[in-house]
C-alpha cells in the first residue's frame, strides 16, 4: 500500500562553534529576515550565553555553543526556513561549521491499531522473544546508511517510532536525519552551497525511503 | 506533419508553439543538411527543449545544427536554449548585439548571485550559453540590422542560402546600454526577479534568402515608436530587403497590434503568403480582431494553438481550492498547448511551392 | 524559598556538580522552573545567592525572590525547560511561489508556481489587503512571495488559512557584487566575437 505523510516537519541542524546569544528575534527583525511583529510576538524561553531558545509562529530555534537547530512544523514554510538559514549564514559568514543535518519528520496514520502493531512485527522479529517477554512490541527502530563512499552525498539515518503528534495509537513517525560532515572546519559558504544543492535532493531521498517502506511492508 | 527529415534539396521553416508561457521556436533547414534553431521552448512536464525533441523525432543528428540564435535575453523567451546549445556541439551562438556586453554580463552575474542565496534568476539561460561558448573557446556572433549572420552554398548548383538580421536598429542598441544600468539598479537586489518590460525592441527579426525565395521571421519585434526602431526602421531603412517578397512570414509578437505594421505586408510579404502565428493565450494574443486583419492579407493563416486561456486552475483538492479562491481571484492555469507548423519546399525546382502541414494543437485558420 | 541554602554559592570557576546536587530536590527545581518560565525572562543571567553572600546580594539590589545560578549545566537546563510537543503545525496544505507581474491600486497580479507540481504554472489576481503591512515594501513588479493555503493545527484547533509571505533574503553584499564583477570580467575576457564572411 502507499501512504503519504499526514504531517511533515523539517529541521536544519548546524554543528559548529557558535555564540548562542547572537541570534534572537530582535536581531532577525533588525536584519529584516522576519517581520517586526513576529519578533514582538516571539515566545522566548531563554536567551543566555550558553543557550537560547525561542519560537515564532512558523519556526522554533535553539542555539547552544556546539549546535543550532531550526525547526519548522508548517510544511508551507519550509522554503521560508531555508531562506532564513541561508541569509543568517550569509551574514555570519565567518562562523566555523563542521556538520549539517537536514532532518525530515514524517507522520503517518495507519488504518488500524492492529495494522500499527503488525507493522512493528514486520519491521523487527520481536515475536521470537515471546517466551521471555510477555507480548513484546517494537518501540523504535533505527536504520543507518553506511555505504556512501564520500560524505558529499550525506548519510541517512532513519528512526521509526510512534508519532508524538498524532497520539491515536496507530500512527508512526519516520525521523530522517540526512547528515553532512566533511570532517573539517568549514566556513558558512560551505553550508550555504550545501543547502542549496541538497535541499531538493533531501526531500527526494526521504520520499524514496518512505515509498519503499510502504511498498514492501506487510501487515 | 512529416515525421521524416526533409530531403537534401528541400528547405524547411517550422514554427513550434506552446500556447504562450513556455516559449516558441523556429527551426530552419538550409542547404543540404544544415539546421538553424531560433529561440527555444520547453515541454513543462518533461522540461525537454522542444526543438531537440522535434529533431530527434525526425531523426536529424544534432551535429547538423549550425546556429543557435537567441532573439531575447530574458529566460521567459529562451527557456531551454542553453540545453540546446550544449547538445549541439557544432552550433555557433548568435544574439542581439549589445554594445556594453561586459556590463550586461555583470547584470547576469548579479542575477546569478541571487540564485546562490535562494532567489530566482531571469538571465540564467543567456549566461549559460555564454559560458558554453567560453568553455568551448568558440566565437559568438551578434545580430543587428542588415548584418549577415549565416551563409551556406549548395554545390554543384551553387545556390546560396543567406540569413540576415533585420533588427535591432542602431538606436535600439544604443538605448539598451542605458537600460542595463536601470536593470542593475532596479532589480539587482536579491528579493526581486527581473520582469522584463521591453525586450521586444531588441528582438532579432530575420530574413532568409535562397534563390528567389524569401522568408521573414518576425520574432517578437514590435512596430517601434518612430522610424529608428522596430518594423518602422526596417520598412524605411533595410538594406537587405529586396524586390522579392516573403512567401512565409512568422508574424511578430504573437499577432499583437503592437507588432502589426501594414507597410510590412504591403512591401515585404507576398499577397496570400503563408502566415504563421504562435499565440500567447495568457494575454489573449492574437485577438479575434487581429486574426480578421491577418485574414485580409492571406488565406493561408496558421496558428500553433488556440488563442484562448483556460479559466480554471489546476486540478486539486476541493477543500484547498475553496480556501485558495478566497484569496486569489481568477486563479487559472497557463496550459501547455504544443503545436507545430511545418513548411517544406523543394528549392531546386523554381516552380515548387511550400507544403505546409500542422501537428498537435496547430491548425489552419478557416476564413 | 527564603532559605537559599539550597543553592550553592558559585563563582566563575563554578562548581556545577554541586549545583546539580543541590537542586536535586524536585519541589525546589519545579519552583525554579515556574519562576523562570512564568516571568518569561529574556536575559536569564543566573548566579547564586545564599545566606553567606548577603553583601553580594546587597550590592546587586536583588529582590529576595530572585534566584540565580552561575554557569549552569546545559543538560540541567534542558530538564529545566524541556522542549514541548509542537502545538502549531500544518496538515493538508498547498504552496505556490509567486512572482508579481503587475501592481494596481487595490490589487496585484502574479505568476504562480505550484510547489508540489513542477510543471505548468498559473496566474492570478490578489487584493492588496491580503499582503501584510510589513511586507508591502516588497510588493513590486518582480517581487517574490510564497502563498500557502490549507489546514493548520493551532493549539488543538484546526484552522483554514491562506497566507502570503514575501521572500526575505539578505541584500547583495559587497562580496557578492565584487564576485559578480570578477566573474563577468573573467568571462568577458574569454569571449571572442566572430564575423560571418
Amino acid at each position: 500500500m502507499q501512504l503519504t505523510p499526514e504531517i511533515n516537519f523539517l529541521s536544519i541542524v548546524v554543528v559548529g562553534n557558535f555564540n548562542p546569544i547572537i541570534i534572537t528575534p530582535q536581531w532577525l527583525a533588525l536584519k529584516q529576515l522576519i517581520r517586526e511583529s513576529e519578533s514582538e510576538d516571539a515566545r522566548i524561553e531563554l536567551i543566555h550565553p550558553d543557550i537560547t531558545r525561542f519560537e515564532l509562529d512558523w519556526f522554533k530555534f535553539e542555539a547552544q555553543h556546539a549546535k543550532l537547530e531550526f525547526t519548522c512544523t508548517k510544511e508551507s514554510h519550509f522554503v521560508s526556513l531555508k531562506d532564513l538559514v541561508l541569509s543568517i549564514f550569509a551574514i555570519l559568514k565567518e562562523t566555523p561549521i563542521t556538520a549539517v543535518g537536514l532532518n525530515h519528520t514524517c507522520h503517518f496514520s495507519l488504518r488500524s491499531v492492529e495494522e500499527y502493531i503488525n507493522f512493528g512485527y514486520w519491521l523487527s522479529p520481536v515475536k521470537q522473544f515471546s517466551d521471555v517477554l510477555k507480548d513484546p512490541r517494537l518501540i523504535q527502530i533505527t536504520f543507518l546508511e553506511t555505504g556512501n563512499p564520500s560524505n558529499e552525498a550525506g548519510t541517512l539515518k532513519v528512526q521509526i517510532l510512534p508519532s508524538d503528534v498524532m497520539t491515536d495509537r496507530k500512527s508512526v513517525m519516520f525521523v530522517h536525519n540526512l547528515h553532512f560532515d566533511e570532517g573539517s572546519l568549514k566556513k558558512a559558504d560551505w553550508l550555504i552551497n550545501l543547502i542549496i544543492q541538497k535541499w531538493d535532493e533531501s526531500f527526494d531521498r526521504v520520499r524514496k525511503f518512505n515509498d519503499k517502506i510502504w511498498e514492501i511492508a506487510q501487515f | 506533419m512529416n515525421k521524416f527529415p526533409p530531403l537534401p534539396y528541400e528547405a524547411e521553416v517550422t514554427l513550434l508553439g506552446t500556447g504562450g508561457g513556455y516559449g516558441e521556436s523556429v527551426l530552419l533547414k538550409v542547404g543540404i543538411d544544415e539546421w538553424i534553431i531560433i529561440d527555444s521552448c520547453i515541454d513543462p512536464y518533461t522540461k525537454k527543449p522542444l526543438p531537440l525533441q522535434y529533431l530527434e523525432e525526425l531523426g536529424v543528428p544534432l551535429e547538423k545544427v549550425r546556429l543557435v540564435i537567441c532573439t531575447h535575453w530574458h529566460n521567459d523567451h529562451i527557456i531551454g536554449i542553453s540545453q540546446i546549445l550544449a547538445s549541439c556541439l557544432n552550433a555557433k551562438f548568435v544574439f542581439s548585439r549589445i554594445t556594453d556586453l561586459k556590463k550586461f554580463l555583470y547584470l547576469c552575474g548579479l542575477d546569478s548571485q541571487k540564485t546562490s542565496k535562494g532567489s530566482v534568476t531571469s538571465t540564467e539561460e543567456f549566461l549559460n550559453c555564454i559560458k558554453i561558448v567560453a568553455g568551448r573557446r568558440d566565437y559568438f556572433f551578434t545580430a543587428e540590422a542588415d548584418k549577415k549572420i549565416y551563409r551556406s552554398i549548395v554545390r554543384p548548383i551553387n545556390l546560396e542560402f543567406e540569413l540576415y538580421a533585420l533588427s535591432p536598429s542602431p538606436k535600439v542598441i544604443e538605448d539598451f546600454t542605458g537600460e542595463i544600468s536601470t536593470l542593475i539598479t532596479e532589480y539587482g537586489q536579491r528579493n526581486n526577479a527581473i520582469i522584463n518590460k521591453s525586450p521586444n525592441d531588441k528582438s532579432v527579426a530575420l530574413l532568409l534568402k535562397f534563390g528567389n525565395t524569401r522568408v521573414i521571421l518576425g520574432a517578437d519585434l514590435e512596430i517601434g515608436r518612430d522610424e529608428n526602431e522596430g518594423w518602422r526602421h526596417i520598412v524605411i531603412n533595410s538594406l537587405v530587403c529586396d524586390d522579392h517578397r516573403s512567401s512565409i512570414f512568422k508574424i511578430p509578437h504573437h499577432g499583437s497590434e503592437n507588432g502589426y505594421l501594414q507597410e510590412v505586408f504591403m512591401n515585404l510579404i507576398n499577397e496570400d503568403g503563408i502566415l504563421k502565428i504562435a499565440p500567447f493565450a495568457r494575454h489573449n494574443l492574437p485577438t479575434d480582431n487581429m486574426i480578421d486583419v491577418f485574414s485580409t492579407h492571406s488565406n493561408h493563416l496558421y496558428l500553433t494553438s488556440k488563442n484562448s486561456i483556460s479559466q480554471k486552475p489546476k486540478n486539486r483538492d476541493k477543500g484547498i481550492a475553496k480556501i485558495a479562491e478566497l484569496a486569489c481571484k481568477n486563479l487559472r492555469e497557463v496550459k501547455f498547448s504544443y503545436g507545430v507548423i511545418q513548411s517544406r519546399i523543394q528549392y531546386t525546382n523554381n516552380l515548387a511551392s511550400w507544403v505546409t502541414l500542422t501537428h498537435g494543437a496547430a491548425f489552419q485558420y478557416a476564413v | 524559598m527564603g532559605n537559599s541554602t539550597v543553592l550553592t554559592n558559585t563563582t566563575r570557576s563554578s562548581n556545577r556538580e554541586g549545583l546539580n546536587d543541590s537542586l536535586a530536590l524536585p519541589q525546589m527545581k519545579q519552583q525554579l522552573i515556574n519562576n523562570v518560565v512564568a516571568r518569561n525572562l529574556k536575559y536569564a543571567s543566573f548566579y547564586s545567592l545564599n545566606e553567606n553572600s548577603n553583601s553580594q546580594k546587597n550590592n546587586l539590589n536583588l529582590p529576595e525572590t530572585e534566584y540565580f545560578i552561575h554557569h549552569f549545566d546545559i543538560k540541567f537546563l534542558n530538564e529545566l525547560i524541556p522542549s514541548s510537543r509542537p502545538k502549531r503545525y500544518s496538515r493538508k496544505t498547498q504552496s505556490w511561489k509567486g512572482i508579481v507581474t503587475e501592481v494596481n491600486e487595490d490589487s496585484f497580479s502574479a505568476r504562480l508556481y505550484d510547489q508540489t507540481q513542477n510543471d505548468t504554472y498559473e496566474i492570478g489576481d490578489f487584493e492588496i489587503r491580503v499582503v501584510s503591512p510589513e511586507d508591502k515594501e516588497y510588493l513590486k513588479i518582480g517581487g517574490i512571495f510564497y502563498w500557502s493555503v490549507g489546514h493548520f493545527m493551532e493549539n488543538g484547533t484546526s484552522i483554514n488559512k491562506s497566507e502570503i509571505r514575501f521572500q526575505r533574503l539578505i541584500l547583495l553584499t559587497e562580496e557578492d557584487i565584487n564576485s559578480a564583477i570578477n566573474e563577468s570580467s573573467t568571462l568577458f575576457g574569454q569571449l571572442k566575437e566572430g564575423v560571418i564572411e
